[in-house]
Order: structure tokens, then C-alpha cells, then sequence
């Protein structure tokens, strides 16, 4: 298996955001949505996405609540807020003008 | 680091793994289960998966012991908000209650409001009138006035608070135990000049007064110990802040001069706003004592005959009252230079600067103190009102709680709501009780004791404070009961019962409520019937005299200075035949019936003389002192409505070098006379040796000297002009029409004749009484009041239950309707269901109002704390009314049709 990309810090949240803007969605859906989504080249330990789950959760960006899965299993849902929602707009706008200006400074031609 | 320690101490108490670890747990647990499940399908054996699965979750142990911490602060984080949300949850749903059922809540909210606003309004008079004392002194606790107690031969033992300048001197000058000693008196001025002139309250008072109260002027400074030095007192004045805003636009005052009492002052500083002195009265302006006492006697600074001042002290830290009045009472005996044996032995007693000229507790303070017990049950009815409603509409709801806690709402969730509901109806009373504070506020300040000088507003912060902690209080009071009664249910028996259960234990405690607050309302009620008893007994005493219909007015006299160029004798008379033709004038004017001139005036000012009445070697004393004397002009009796018993009254030919003449009291004639007739005997009167003998020409009837309550001293009148040694005229004027429209005539035909007079000051007899009626009529007021409030609460509460009661019986009354019951028997039993409550609840008042007449009887005027009428009316009343709040719930159990009734459930 190739290196993985360690995750820049703070960004997380935002791919968990990301994640269930689609759908809501439990833990473990979560961690497979994020590696299918990045190819498998992302790599964090589990535990942290749960970490950036609880913290959303005391923030009011995402809501949780025990369901049931298809096959009958418990679950903790999750589900994001309004406020996560105008979150991740805010965030996304960011990362892309940020990403974009390294880029450019970046792939400059030296004079 | 601290905080990690509290944590682990925390995590320890919490003692078994909380909520928060087991879903933490269980989620990791699906978390890993899930991954090993995706591990083995793409090929892993169960262990290697297991292995992968672990790593991938993150560093073993650590991972998850900081997941936990973490799902900490999020559930601590979430749960505050869970509750705010579900308290703002609960006020809304509450708020929807009190809107939903409008009358039922502003029922509720007026009671409350009644009862918190007057609580409020009370504590605004309690604290200034007992606790905190006037504006501006500090330490109130450590300040005392100084009184002389001492047994005199003419009336016993006696406490006054006036004293001559020598006695200040002495213990400011002697005694240890004060760091500060002053002395002030508060006397009737006037200020402006001629027709400008108004009249004004002057605190004269010493330099070292104003450090003793501890007060710090607005503007300027206050006067020095140069200034009132009693060998050349300076015209000096501070004025008070009203007039500087008034009539100095609060701008600088430097050169500025105030003319008082018809001089010029030269104004030195502004008292700061509401400086009272030590009293409770307005003041207008501040003079030098020294100037204002050389007007008292020759000698005044050494003399022990003249007592116009009064003497306050700073206590040094440590010393007590007692310890003052000991050291206080050997310098004054040591200092003292007379020759009266009873003044020798006197004492000085360091009393609180808020007691009285007789050195006892003002009566205001006492009745106040019972008003604040009269306020504080009305608030207890009114909470015992709230609950008695509340309680009757959670048994309405039953069903809507049963339903609400089958549907998951846990007992405590219950319990809150109901408190919320009880603190939203408080809340709002609360509101509308600042209102109602004040205006009891304004009744209490403005009507019942008007002659306090109030400051701070009727609703101040510390009076809205009160209110509010009032307000928080009786919601939980009133909502407890109910709050209790929501939780403590079976969900079952409700669900099955619906409204009708409401027997039992529940009943039993509404009941109660009902016939305490019938109780607490029979004792306020008794209270005011006393109170107004004791107004009665004041109006319908005989004061001999007649005070409402005699305008007493005064003859300005020019400001002479020292007599130059004639003798003292001659000016007085000079003097008189000013006073005679103001009398004969007045006596012209349209709408005076009769008019008199009086030196020794009831109510304002008396003297004693010497006397000898052949046979006596001394004259009998009797306990109200005296006897007194009184200088009269013609038509004096007629005037006063004072009847003249026996013999004649004074005409004109009685005057200065007529034939000396005397007319005497009834008691007096009785005391000296007591087998024969007073007529024609002689009496000596004056100190001169030898005193000419006066004749008795007549007998008048009794009048009370200084007001309502007395006791018995021998009077006699002399001619006025026959006087010798005693001054102050006052001109009476007997209108025949209301008083009030005499006034102005009055004072017109008097500047007429000295049209350099300043104000002229009249008023009615009847307000120097006045300042003595008014602790029983703020007892009757205020009594009255609340007594009425609370027979009002109490009667709607009477009818809310009965109401109730009828409600959750109606199938009962069904039952017994459709086994033949009368409609009439179901009506009386009714009935007779509210006024039994009534009676025991009248029976436990009157029991309570009968042992607290001891406690009341001193505030009474005249009448027995045990008032038979009082006690039979209010009972009557009470019945009265509970049978009035009966009727309504019995007729509609007397309409029950059992046939809807019965289907109804």
C-alpha cells in the first residue's frame, strides 16, 4: 500500500462535514465514505474521527442519536446541523482560495 | 493541573461507569466489530483482523480513554443546553397556561401583586423609619440624643429632651465617652422679605453638629466654630439642597445672601439633597445655634432656666449607651450651678436619635412595625390563594399529567413544570407589583405621614431588590403544594378517574388553606376594626375645646432690637395695644364669628407660674403637672367653644390695671375647693412678693393641654395684659364658615396693619393634633386596606373550592339526585360545606386576634383590644360572605341532571 497523506490538522472536521452533508450517517459509514472518497490515500486513526465527532457534537454542527441499521444493528446516527451545514460552506470557501494561493505561490517559475 | 485533580475527584465520586463510557464503549465496540467484519470479507483470518482493526483505531488504550473525555465535555455541554432548553420549554408552556385561562391567572396575579407590592412599599418605610435612619448620617447606631430624666415635684419622674446651651457645653466639654458632641434645634421660620415671605423649617444648629452626624455638604462647606461662637455669632447659612435647585438654580453660591427671619445671611455651603439632621423632617435652611439662642435669654450660655436646644452625641468606638448616660450624668451633675434640688439629681440618658421628645419609640415606628406584619399576611393569604387555585386546577389536569407521564415525562419534569408555571405567575405579579408598591408608597409617604421628608423614591433598588426577592419566594411558596400534588400521583387511578377523585387527603389540605386565609383575613379584619375604633374614640373625644373650627394665626411684631428710650414694661404694653387693634380689626372682618388673643395656647405652648391660694401653704399637684396658665383676651371661651360652668367669661373691661380677675378650671375648682364654691376667692398669682389677690369670677370647663391623651392638671386664665413674665401671643379667629376660606382675608387685613410683616403665619387648631392622630390613622388606613384585600381573597378562594369541589362530585350528585335527593338538601349540603370551613377558620382568627390584643391594646386610642362589636361584627361578616361565595357553587350542584352527569364520564 502506497504512504498515506497524513490529514492536515483542522481539516477533519470539515470531511466529516463533508461526509454527512450527503446523508446522515453512523461512525463506521463515516470512516468508509472518507476512504472510498480519497482512495484510500487519507490516513488518520479511527479513534480521531470519533474525537472530531464529539467535539462537532458540543458545537451544535452535528446531531447524534441511537438508531437501528438495516441488518439490525444499534448505531449512533449522525446528522448535520444547520449550523454545520453553514460550516462547511464557510470552511470549503477557504480551503479552496487557501489551496489555490499555495498552489500558485508553489508552482511559480523561478525568475 | 488543579482542574485535572478535581476531575479525577470527580470521576471517583461518580463511582459506577457513567452513561456517557457505556455508549462511548459500546460505540467503539460496533465500530470495531464492523471493520473486523469488513477485514475477514476481504480475506483476513478473524485474528489478523482483529489485530488491523485495533491499529487502525488508533493507539490502543489511549484512543479510547480520550474519546471518553471528550464524549465528557460534549454530554456536559449538551445536557446544560438540554435544560435551558427544557426550561425555556417549561416557561413557555407556562406562559401558554396563564394566557389560556386569562381571568384565572389575573386573579391570581392581582392577589400576588397586591400582597408583593405592599410587602415592598412596607420595607421602603420600615427602612427609613427603623433601620436605616435620615439620609446622610452615618452610623445611625452610634449616634444617641441625649434626654434629662428626672423625678420633678410637680408630675414625677420625667424624660425630656430639651436642654439649655450649658448642658451641651458641659458634656461636650467634660465627658469622655463621645468623639463628637452637637446640638441643633429645628424652629419655624420664615424666608424672604414682606409679601415675598415664605415660611420655612430652620435647623439652627452648633459648628460641631455636622461632624457628630457625619454628613458632608453638596457645595461649599458648612459653618465653623468662629461662626457660632457665642460671643459673636455671624450671619451665616447653609441652605438646603431643594432651595439651592429652587431658588438659586444650583449654581454657585459665593456672595450669594439669603434673608432669613426678615435678615441677611450670607450662604456658605448647599446641605446635601434629603440632609434632615437627625430627624425625619424637611429643613430648609442651617443657622448658627449661637445666633439663633441669643434670642433666648440674657445669659444663655450659663443659665439652667432655658431649654430650647437639643444635644446629640458620636459614641467612641466601645463605649455603650449606658456607659454614656453614666458619664454624661456625672458631668452634668457636676457642672450644674442651680439650685433646684430634683434638677441636681438628674440624669442624662443616651437614647436612639430616633425616639421621641419624651425619650420613648415614636408611635409610627410601632404601628409601622405591625403594618409589616399586616403586609406579610396579606402575602401569605394571597400565596395560600395561589397554591388553593393552582392545586384546584392540577386536579383539572390530572388527566393531561397522567397522560403526559405515560408518554415519558419524568416525575421531576412534572414537579418543575408546575414550580414554573407558579414562578411565572409570581414574575408577573412581581411586575405588576411595582406598581402597587407604588402607590401604597405614595398613600403610605404622602397621606399617612406627610411630615417625613422622603428622598429616595417609593420604588427605590433596594425596594425593587425586596420585591424581587418577594416575588421569587411566593411563587415557590404558592407552587409547592401544587408542584407535590403533581408529582405524588397514581397514573392508573388518574387516567381511570379523570377529574372526579379529588377527595381524601388533598380536600383536606385545600380546606385548610381555605379557612387559614378565612383565618389570617379575621384577624386583619379585627385590626382595622380597632384601628377605626380608636379614630372614633379620637373624634368623638371631648377636648374641651374646639380645635377644628379655631384658626390660630400670629401678630408680626416689629424687629425692634433692644428697647432704646423706653422701659420693657412699656414696649410690652406698646406691644399689646398692636395685638388689640389686630383683634379689633379681625373682629370686623365679614365671616369671623369671634376672635381672641391667647398667651399659652393648647397643643403649642404652656407655663406654670408661682401660686398661693389661701388657705394652701402649697398648691395640690395633680399628675398632668400644672397648674397652668393661660392669658386671655375677651370673648377667649366663646372662641374655643370652651363653656364657661359658673360665674362669667372676660369682656373688654378686663385688662391691664383693671381689677385682677381669674377664672379656673372645673378640676381646679373641684381640687381646691372641693366643699364650697371657687366664686369669689382669691388667688396669688405670679412670683412677686407680694402677688396681689386675684379674684375668681368664674368656673370654665376642662380642655386637654398638649393633646388626646393626658392626665389631669388644674388651668386657670387670666385677662390677657394682667400677665406678668410670660409671652407669646397667639390671635384666634372662630369663623363662622368652613376655616379654609378664612385664610386669605385673614392674612390680607393683618398685612394691612404692618405691611412690613413677612409671612404671616395661620393655621387650623386642629393641626397641631394633627402629627398625634396619625399613627392610628395609618393603622386604620392601612388595616382597613389590607383587611378588605384579604376578605376579598379569601372569599374568591372560598368560592374556588366550593367551585371545585362541586366539579369533581358532580357524579356524585348525580348518584344521589337520580336516588331521590332533593335538590334543596344537595344545595344546603353545600352550603354548609363553606361556611363549616368559614367557622372554624373565623373561630382560629378570633382565637388569634383575642391573644394578640395584649400585644396591640398600647396602640390603641381608648378602646379594648377585645372590642365585643369588633370581634361580633367581623365574625358576622365573615359568615356573611362565605355564605354569599356558597351560594353560587351550591346552585349549579342543585342543577346537576344526573341523566348528562352520569354519561359525562
Amino acid at each position: 500500500m502506497a504512504r498515506q497523506l497524513p490529514v492536515v490538522k483542522g481539516t477533519l472536521d470539515t470531511l466529516v462535514l463533508k461526509a454527512l452533508a450527503w446523508a446522515p450517517m453512523h461512525g463506521f459509514e463515516i470512516t468508509t465514505w472518507l476512504e472510498q472518497a480519497s482512495g484510500g490515500e487519507l490516513g488518520f486513526d479511527d479513534s480521531a474521527l470519533y474525537q472530531a465527532l464529539y467535539r462537532m457534537e458540543a458545537r451544535k454542527l452535528v446531531r447524534a442519536e441511537w438508531g437501528v441499521t438495516e441488518n439490525n444493528r444499534k448505531a449512533r446516527y449522525y446528522a448535520i446541523t444547520a449550523r454545520g451545514r453553514a460550516y462547511l460552506n464557510e470552511q470549503t470557501a477557504s480551503w479552496v482560495r487557501y489551496a489555490g494561493l499555495v498552489t500558485t505561490i508553489l508552482t511559480q517559475e523561478a525568475p | 493541573m488543579i482542574r485535572d485533580g478535581i476531575r479525577r475527584l470527580f470521576r471517583l465520586v461518580a463511582g459506577p461507569r457513567s452513561m456517557t463510557a457505556r455508549e462511548v464503549d459500546e460505540e467503539v465496540r460496533e465500530h470495531l466489530d464492523r471493520r473486523i467484519e469488513q477485514l475477514v470479507t476481504s480475506g483476513l483470518t478473524p485474528g489478523e483482523a482483529e489485530r488491523e482493526a485495533r491499529r487502525k483505531f488508533g493507539a490502543d488504550g489511549a484512543g479510547v480513554r480520550a474519546l471518553h473525555e471528550a464524549a465528557r465535555v460534549r454530554d456536559r455541554d449538551v445536557r446544560l443546553r438540554d435544560r435551558l432548553d427544557a426550561l425555556v420549554l417549561d416557561a413557555r408552556y407556562a406562559v401558554r397556561g396563564v394566557v389560556r385561562e386569562p381571568s384565572f391567572s389575573a386573579f391570581i396575579i392581582v392577589t400576588l401583586a397586591l400582597g408583593i407590592g405592599a410587602n415592598a412599599a412596607m420595607y421602603g418605610v420600615v427602612d427609613r423609619l427603623l433601620v436605616r435612619g435620615p439620609e446622610h448620617v452615618q452610623d445611625a447606631d452610634r449616634l444617641v440624643r441625649l434626654y434629662t430624666n428626672a423625678v420633678t415635684p410637680w408630675a414625677g419622674e420625667r424624660t425630656w429632651a430639651s436642654a439649655g446651651y450649658v448642658s451641651y457645653a458641659s458634656v461636650r466639654d467634660e465627658a469622655s465617652s463621645f468623639s463628637h458632641v452637637g446640638a441643633y434645634a429645628i424652629n419655624e421660620g420664615t424666608i424672604g422679605r414682606r409679601a415675598e415671605a415664605r415660611p420655612i423649617q430652620v435647623g439652627w444648629a452648633t459648628a460641631d453638629f455636622f461632624p457628630t452626624v457625619g454628613v458632608q455638604p453638596a457645595a461649599g462647606r458648612f459653618f465653623n466654630a468662629v461662626e457660632d461662637a457665642p460671643a459673636a455669632p455671624q450671619r451665616v447659612a447653609v441652605i438646603g439642597y431643594a432651595m439651592w435647585q429652587q431658588d438659586y438654580g444650583g449654581g454657585p453660591i459665593d456672595g450669594r445672601t439669603v434673608v432669613l427671619n426678615g435678615e441677611d445671611f450670607d450662604i456658605v455651603g448647599v446641605a446635601p439633597r434629603g440632609f434632615t439632621g437627625v430627624g425625619l423632617t424637611r429643613v430648609d435652611v442651617w443657622g448658627p445655634m449661637s445666633y439663633r439662642s441669643r434670642g433666648t435669654s440674657r445669659n444663655w450660655e450659663r443659665t439652667w432656666n432655658a431649654q430650647w436646644l437639643r444635644v446629640i452625641g458620636r459614641l467612641k468606638p466601645g463605649v455603650t449607651a449606658e456607659q454614656a448616660s453614666d458619664d454624661a450624668t456625672r458631668v452634668r451633675r457636676a457642672s450644674y450651678t442651680g439650685t433646684q434640688a430634683w434638677e441636681r439629681d438628674a440624669r442624662v440618658l443616651a437614647l436612639p436619635i430616633g425616639y421621641t421628645p419624651a425619650g420613648t419609640e415614636p408611635a409610627e415606628a410601632r404601628v409601622t412595625r405591625w403594618l409589616v406584619g399586616v403586609a406579610v399576611v396579606v402575602l401569605l393569604i394571597a400565596c395560600a390563594n395561589t397554591a388553593n387555585l393552582l392545586l384546584a386546577r392540577a386536579v383539572r389536569r390530572r388527566r393531561e399529567f397522567a397522560v403526559r407521564a405515560a408518554l415519558g415525562s419524568g416525575r421531576g419534569r412534572l414537579v418543575r413544570l408546575v414550580l414554573t408555571e407558579g414562578m411565572v405567575l409570581a414574575v408577573l405579579a412581581g411586575a405588576t407589583g411595582v406598581g402597587v408598591a407604588g402607590m401604597i408608597g405614595f398613600l403610605v409617604r404622602g397621606v399617612l405621614l406627610p411630615d417625613i421628608e422622603w428622598t429616595a423614591s417609593a420604588v427605590g433598588w433596594r425596594v425593587m431588590a425586596a420585591l424581587a426577592a418577594v416575588a421569587l419566594v411566593t411563587g415557590l411558596l404558592s407552587a409547592l403544594l401544587p408542584a407535590l400534588h403533581a408529582s405524588g400521583r397514581s397514573l392508573s387511578i388518574a387516567l381511570k378517574t379523570g377529574v372526579r377523585d379529588g377527595g381524601g387527603r388533598r380536600a383536606l389540605v385545600r380546606s385548610l388553606l381555605t379557612a387559614s386565609q378565612a383565618a389570617m383575613s379575621v384577624v386583619l379584619l379585627v385590626g382595622a376594626g380597632l384601628f377605626v375604633r380608636s379614630l372614633w374614640s379620637i373624634r368623638a373625644k371631648d377636648l374641651g375645646i374646639e380645635p377644628e373650627k379655631v384658626i390660630v394665626a400670629y401678630v408680626p411684631l416689629p424687629n425692634d432690637g433692644p428697647p432704646q428710650g423706653e422701659t420693657f414694661a412699656e414696649r410690652l404694653a406698646r406691644r399689646r395695644a398692636v395685638e388689640l387693634a389686630v383683634l379689633d380689626t379681625i373682629r370686623t372682618l365679614p365671616g369671623v364669628e369671634r376672635a381672641s388673643l391667647a398667651v399659652g395656647l393648647a397643643y403649642n405652648s404652656s407655663f406654670s407660674v408661682g401660686l398661693r391660694v389661701p388657705p394652701y401653704d402649697s398648691i395640690p399637684t395633680l399628675p398632668g403637672g400644672g397648674p397652668y396658665i393661660h392669658a386671655v383676651a375677651s370673648d377667649y371661651f366663646e372662641t374655643m367653644g370652651l363653656p364657661i360652668i359658673a360665674g362669667r367669661g372676660f369682656t373688654t373691661s378686663d385688662r391691664d390695671g383693671s381689677e385682677p380677675v381669674v377664672i379656673v378650671s372645673d378640676l381646679m375648682a373641684r381640687t381646691l375647693w372641693p366643699a364650697g364654691s371657687a366664686l369669689g376667692q382669691c388667688m396669688m398669682i405670679g412670683d412677686a412678693q407680694p402677688a396681689p389677690c386675684s379674684r375668681v369670677v368664674g368656673v370654665a370647663a376642662n380642655a386637654n393641654r398638649d393633646g388626646l391623651r393626658e392626665a389631669p392638671a388644674m388651668m386657670y386664665y387670666i385677662p390677657f395684659g394682667q400677665e406678668r413674665d410670660i409671652g407669646g401671643t397667639a390671635l384666634l379667629v372662630r369663623p363662622s364658615g368652613p376655616p379654609a376660606a378664612m385664610f386669605a382675608p385673614l392674612r390680607q387685613a393683618i398685612r394691612a396693619m404692618n405691611p412690613e410683616a413677612n409671612y404671616i403665619r395661620a393655621a387650623v387648631l386642629q393641626e397641631s393634633l394633627d402629627a398625634q392622630i396619625s399613627p392610628w390613622r395609618l393603622g386604620a388606613t392601612m388595616f382597613t386596606m389590607c383587611g378588605v384585600l384579604a376578605l376579598l381573597v379569601a372569599a374568591v378562594g372560598m368560592y374556588s373550592v366550593l367551585s371545585y369541589v362541586v366539579a369533581q362530585r358532580r357524579h356524585e350528585f348525580a348518584v344521589r339526585a337520580a336516588l331521590g335527593a332533593q335538590p334543596a338538601d344537595i344545595a344546603r349540603h353545600i352550603i354548609g360545606g363553606g361556611v363549616g370551613l368559614a367557622t372554624i377558620g373565623v373561630a382560629a382568627g378570633l382565637a388569634l386576634a383575642w391573644l394578640g390584643g395584649v400585644w396591640v391594646e398600647p396602640l390603641l386610642f381608648e378602646t379594648n383590644a377585645r372590642d365585643p362589636v369588633v370581634f361580633a361584627g367581623v365574625a358576622g361578616l365573615l359568615l356573611g360572605v362565605s355564605l354569599l361565595a356558597s351560594v353560587g357553587p351550591a346552585l349549579r350542584a342543585r342543577a346537576v341532571a344526573p341523566a348528562t352527569a352520569l354519561r359525562a364520564e
